[in-house]
């Protein structure tokens, strides 16, 4: 991750708000500072993203199951509608750029 | 950084003739803050700015630096202040830039002559150029240098960016939110292009016509001003004190207003009124200004 001084000179942010958003994605375990090196993005959040996927798709087959969908219809069905929303991915890139990290940490 | 203020005004008071300047001014800017003067012009932002400097004395009313009063203890308070005037002319238009940098480092014992360069360069200053001969943008350019380069713990910017194009003024806004990593400063910061300072003030001062109507954190302001966003019965027709605050747009079911209030108790008023709030958005810092001094104007 950039510093502290150079995200904030970058995005014309003040430094404070930038420090209290990197102390919080610290907290959440998104972040982790090396002493002398700087701040450096923990791979468990690449775990953490597996278990949200598998979490949604446990809630996507009960709610197929209700309903009496299969589960090859259900992900012939997904990836028919992702593909029609191309424009506006249901789905972000997992490769998450820090702006909108920092602005899912503001947000809580 | 302790929890005190650094730049306070108590019941500031200026006439120019039978023109009030300012009103029963009362200043807090906190240590650390990136404070916002806001206001149209002539609403006494630069008089506000001159009166700390002691360029301009009140006609009632103290102000104090760092503690330091500013008319008593001028000289010791102003050694804490890095100064951007509203206008350029500093009388020393036969020095070059660079000698002009070099006398005005002598007074201060904390001048950062390698900051100093490495400002100069970033603004593409001429330092062989007179003083005197530079265009309103390279003035402006050298007075944030001289002003920034001795690291005060104060910074009085009036309009900063003013007369600078678009390159360059980005290129400043960098230029300070760098600063303000690196060094503990507080800033008050006139201007009209509060878009700027969106994401780097964090406190928002309002002035109409010398009085200071509005004094918060930007978090409270966002908390004050919001864009709400309300479902009506067809043929709901708003009560005039809605009409006054400004309808945004209204369709047959759907209105919108910038209001300016307790949120919880607006909400209350909208529902009694007969319309169902759907949504309470909170708004950018320059459209808060701008609903604030709306909303004081038609008071």
């Amino acid at each position: 991750m950039p510093s502290v001084r150079e995200l904030s000179s970058q995005l014309v942010v003040n430094p404070r708000t930038v420090w209290q958003a990197y102390q919080e994605l610290e907290r959440e375990g998104v972040l982790y500072v090396r002493r002398g090196q700087g701040t450096f993005v923990s791979p468990d959040v690449r775990a953490d993203r597996r278990a949200v996927a598998r979490e949604v798709a446990k809630r996507a087959l009960l709610e197929a199951r209700r309903s009496g969908l299969g589960v090859e219809e259900l992900m012939e069905t997904i990836r028919k509608v992702a593909n029609e929303e191309v424009e506006e991915p249901l789905v972000p890139a997992p490769s998450a750029k820090p702006a909108s990290s920092s602005k899912r940490g503001d947000g809580k | 950084m302790s929890g005190g203020d650094a730049v306070t005004t108590h019941g500031l008071c200026k006439r120019y003739g039978g023109e009030t300047a300012l009103e029963e001014v009362n200043l807090r800017v906190p240590e650390g803050g990136v404070y916002v003067l806001a206001g149209a012009n002539g609403a006494g932002k630069s008089t506000t700015l001159k009166v700390l400097m002691n360029l301009e004395r009140a006609d009632a009313g103290t102000a104090e630096i760092q503690g330091l009063d500013t008319v008593r203890r001028g000289p010791e308070a102003r050694a804490q202040v890095g100064y951007v005037p509203e206008r350029p002319g500093h009388g020393y238009g036969w020095m070059t830039c660079r000698s002009l940098m070099k006398h005005v480092s002598a007074y201060y014992a904390t001048w950062d002559h390698a900051y100093a360069d490495r400002l100069s360069l970033a603004f593409g200053l001429g330092l062989d150029r007179r003083a005197g001969t530079l265009s309103k943008g390279e003035s402006r350019r050298l007075q944030l240098v001289l002003a920034l380069a001795h690291r005060p713990p104060v910074l009085l910017l009036d309009e900063p960016t003013d007369g600078l194009d678009p390159v360059v003024r980005s290129r400043t806004l960098s230029l300070l939110a760098e600063h303000l990593a690196d060094t503990p400063t507080t800033i008050l910061i006139s201007t009209h292009q509060i878009h700027e300072l969106e994401s780097l003030g964090d406190h928002v001062g309002i002035l109409l016509q010398g009085r200071l109507v509005a004094q918060m954190s930007r978090d409270e302001l966002q908390r004050t001003v919001g864009r709400y966003r309300v479902e009506v019965p067809s043929g709901w027709q708003a009560t005039h004190e809605l009409h006054a605050a400004g309808v945004l747009s209204s369709g047959a079911r759907e209105a919108q207003w910038t209001l300016v209030g307790d949120q919880r108790e607006l909400v209350d008023r909208l529902t009694l009124a007969g319309a169902h709030v759907r949504e309470v958005e909170s708004l950018a810092l320059a459209d808060a200004v701008h609903a604030f001094l709306a909303q004081e104007v038609t008071r």
